[in-house]
């Protein structure tokens, strides 16, 4: 088939225009730093555990802090000003302020006693949300009249929970918490379907796979990482650190290990059970929003990115990533840049996600950072600390503009 | 070809390196002060290691920490611990367990640990993959572990593979570490220029000042700037 020639320009236009896009969204991730229009104001008094932006139209953002709070918050329009009130900030022109749109706190008959872990968006509409706390519940909240529609009580302290987002066949919620057993939810019926058997110690971190709606990824305090299909029994995979990456091998090495008759994988033969993928807890697990890569990080100071296609250690080193959590902790992934943020310490560490060099660092916390959250619509970045605060990172607005008036003067006066 | 000029960079950085420190076991974070792209390290660590250039061992003592051997000392090792279980008087038919460990199961396994069952299979195996004619028996297995070719694993049924008398060089590079960061952290700024710290000696690691400083420039515990006389060297503070 031909194509004619106005066709074939047409096209040439649109992958030019796409290139464009994606150069500007690239330069918007690398240029991050602490938003000078968007101001946060935390509702919080305790230090933040978790964030997470609803994934329809990445406008609201979900917290949750050891307070036993839980508040959202429009990060698109900022909220009105009231007219003859002091702000507690000083704004300028162009710049917004984003309060709380609501909160859930101790005046709430429902709320939760303890430190809430984790709180994260129904993934179909933002009517709905859930959140697990230390004190043993896993709640699901109606948005709209900020009540409970349903709780799930387990018999230990809760550290992770997640619902698949690419799930149309079932909307459970996989919890993770004290005990080894990762428990799947069914808000449908209220119960408990099944339980996922195979950790030894508590499980901090989970996430469902973003390419299968059956797959999970859990890590746990043992140090290992396993990927279940909720179809069937026991685990499919158990991470290996020294597993290691099987398409980047060059030809020699290949040709070596066919002579020698050695196994393709080095370690083939260790048992499942005996496999870690970290020498400490696992306090993350993250997939890359392509779904074909994964990311964990743990109290051995590593994070690793692991091939979804070969479940095997791809051998990216990030250097110097400081972690000693206590619970769990949110690494982000942005895939305009193909990079991955990383809170060590009270500073977020910028890496390129494949080959693991470090681009930037993100200073303005003054405490730990437990808590990050990309926003892949406007290129932002929002983190929450022990200091109670959230702090939303965005590229300088003006920035090539201040550039073009500053080239002007400059030539000015050299031509005086 | 870029490749492999890398490759056989890597493999000379680790002789001079061995020539340097007088000490062949070295470990991974030496060559990340070397080499900037850590990614790349690894990567062709790791291919070494499954073509059986490199042997890789684990060091229990040290967190997170892998000792890697070319594999031409790692025989040369067990060439002199032949020759001195020869001198003990050992039977000869439990000596033959050394060429059996050398010819059968090194160039197949190339991992950091093995279990029972696979350790017997790869023994009792000859050329051609068929059961040899000797016998492989547990009196074997314990001269491995004898010796400190290989040690147990908090994994039951699992060796790890070791290097013997090994110990006093760990205990050295940790001994040495704290003393250089003393030195360092003593001082009124917890820095000191490259030039000034080599002529310094270490009273607890036989490794010397620049191992040590190649070392911890590696893990990232020291920053090296470059000022107008010369390298400085840095303690870096933890976020």
């Amino acid at each position: 088939m031909r194509r004619s020639i106005t066709e074939g320009l047409r096209e040439r236009q649109r992958r030019k225009n796409q290139y464009f896009i994606s150069q500007i969204k690239e330069n918007r991730v690398k240029s991050l730093q602490v938003s000078s229009e968007k101001g946060i104001d935390s509702a919080h008094k305790g230090g933040l555990n978790s964030l997470e932006l609803d994934s329809i139209d990445h406008r609201y953002l979900l917290s949750a802090a050891t307070d036993a709070s839980i508040a959202g918050y429009d990060v698109q329009e900022g909220s009105p000003q009231v007219v003859g009130r002091q702000s507690r900030r000083a704004l300028t022109e162009g710049c917004s302020e984003h309060k709380a749109l609501f909160k859930v706190d101790r005046s709430n008959p429902d709320c939760h006693k303890f430190s809430v872990t984790t709180a994260v968006w129904y993934p179909v509409d933002t009517g709905m949300f859930v959140t697990g706390s230390f004190d043993h519940e896993v709640k699901i909240w109606d948005t709209n009249v900020l009540a409970v529609a349903c709780s799930f009580t387990l018999p230990v302290r809760i550290f992770s929970l997640g619902m698949s987002h690419v799930a149309a066949a079932h909307c459970l919620v996989a919890v993770g918490g004290g005990e080894p057993q990762v428990k799947l939810c069914d808000p449908t019926s209220g119960a408990f379907t099944h339980s996922l058997v195979g950790h030894r110690e508590a499980v901090w971190a989970l996430h469902w796979s973003l390419s299968s709606e059956w797959h999970l990824i859990t890590g746990s305090c043992d140090g290992q990482v396993r990927l279940w299909d909720i179809r069937t029994s026991g685990c499919v995979h158990n991470f290996d650190q020294h597993d290691t990456h099987v398409g980047l091998r060059s030809q020699a090495t290949r040709q070596y290990r066919q002579e020698a008759n050695a196994t393709d994988r080095a370690n083939v033969s260790r048992p499942a059970q005996h496999r870690t993928a970290h020498d400490g807890a696992v306090t993350a697990v993250v997939p890359t929003p392509d779904g074909m890569h994964c990311l964990t990080s743990g109290t051995d100071s590593r994070m690793r990115l692991w091939d979804l296609q070969h479940n095997s250690n791809a051998l990216v080193n990030y250097p110097n990533t400081f972690n000693r959590a206590k619970k769990g902790r949110q690494v982000s992934v942005s895939v305009d840049a193909n990079m991955a943020f990383h809170p060590s310490g009270s500073v977020i560490q910028m890496f390129n996600t494949f080959d693991g060099s470090l681009h930037k660092l993100l200073r303005g916390h003054m405490d730990t950072v437990n808590a990050c959250c990309y926003n892949p619509t406007n290129q932002e970045l929002y983190s929450g600390s022990n200091d109670c605060q959230i702090i939303a990172w965005a590229a300088p607005r003006r920035a090539n503009e201040e550039d073009d008036v500053e080239d002007g003067d400059n030539e000015d006066t050299w031509s005086d | 070809m870029a490749r492999d000029t890398k490759r056989r960079r890597l493999i000379r950085i680790y002789d001079d390196d061995v020539q340097s420190a007088s000490e062949p076991a070295q470990e991974g974070v030496e060559i990340y002060s070397i080499v900037r792209d850590r990614t790349v390290v690894d990567r062709q660590l790791d291919e070494l290691r499954l073509q059986n250039k490199l042997r890789m061992f684990k060091l229990l003592t040290l967190q997170d920490g892998y000792a890697y051997l070319p594999i031409e000392d790692y025989r040369a090792l067990i060439d002199r611990l032949v020759l001195a279980q020869q001198e003990k008087g050992t039977a000869e038919d439990r000596l033959a367990v050394f060429q059996w460990y050398t010819q059968r199961l090194l160039p197949t396994c190339t991992g950091i640990d093995i279990s029972h069952a696979d350790l017997m299979w790869h023994l009792s195996r000859d050329d051609r993959g068929n059961e040899s004619r000797e016998r492989v028996a547990e009196a074997h297995i314990s001269l491995l572990l004898h010796v400190g070719l290989l040690t147990r694993h908090s994994v039951p049924d699992r060796f790890l593979f070791a290097v013997p008398n090994a110990g006093p060089v760990v205990k050295g590079i940790i001994a040495g570490r704290k003393e250089l960061l003393g030195m360092l952290t003593r001082r009124r700024h917890p820095e000191m220029f490259m030039k000034e710290l080599e002529k310094k000696k270490l009273h607890s690691s036989p490794l010397g000042v620049r191992w040590h400083v190649r070392d911890l420039l590696g893990s990232g515990t020291l920053l090296q700037t470059q000022t107008t006389v010369g390298p400085l060297l840095r303690v870096v503070k933890k976020p």
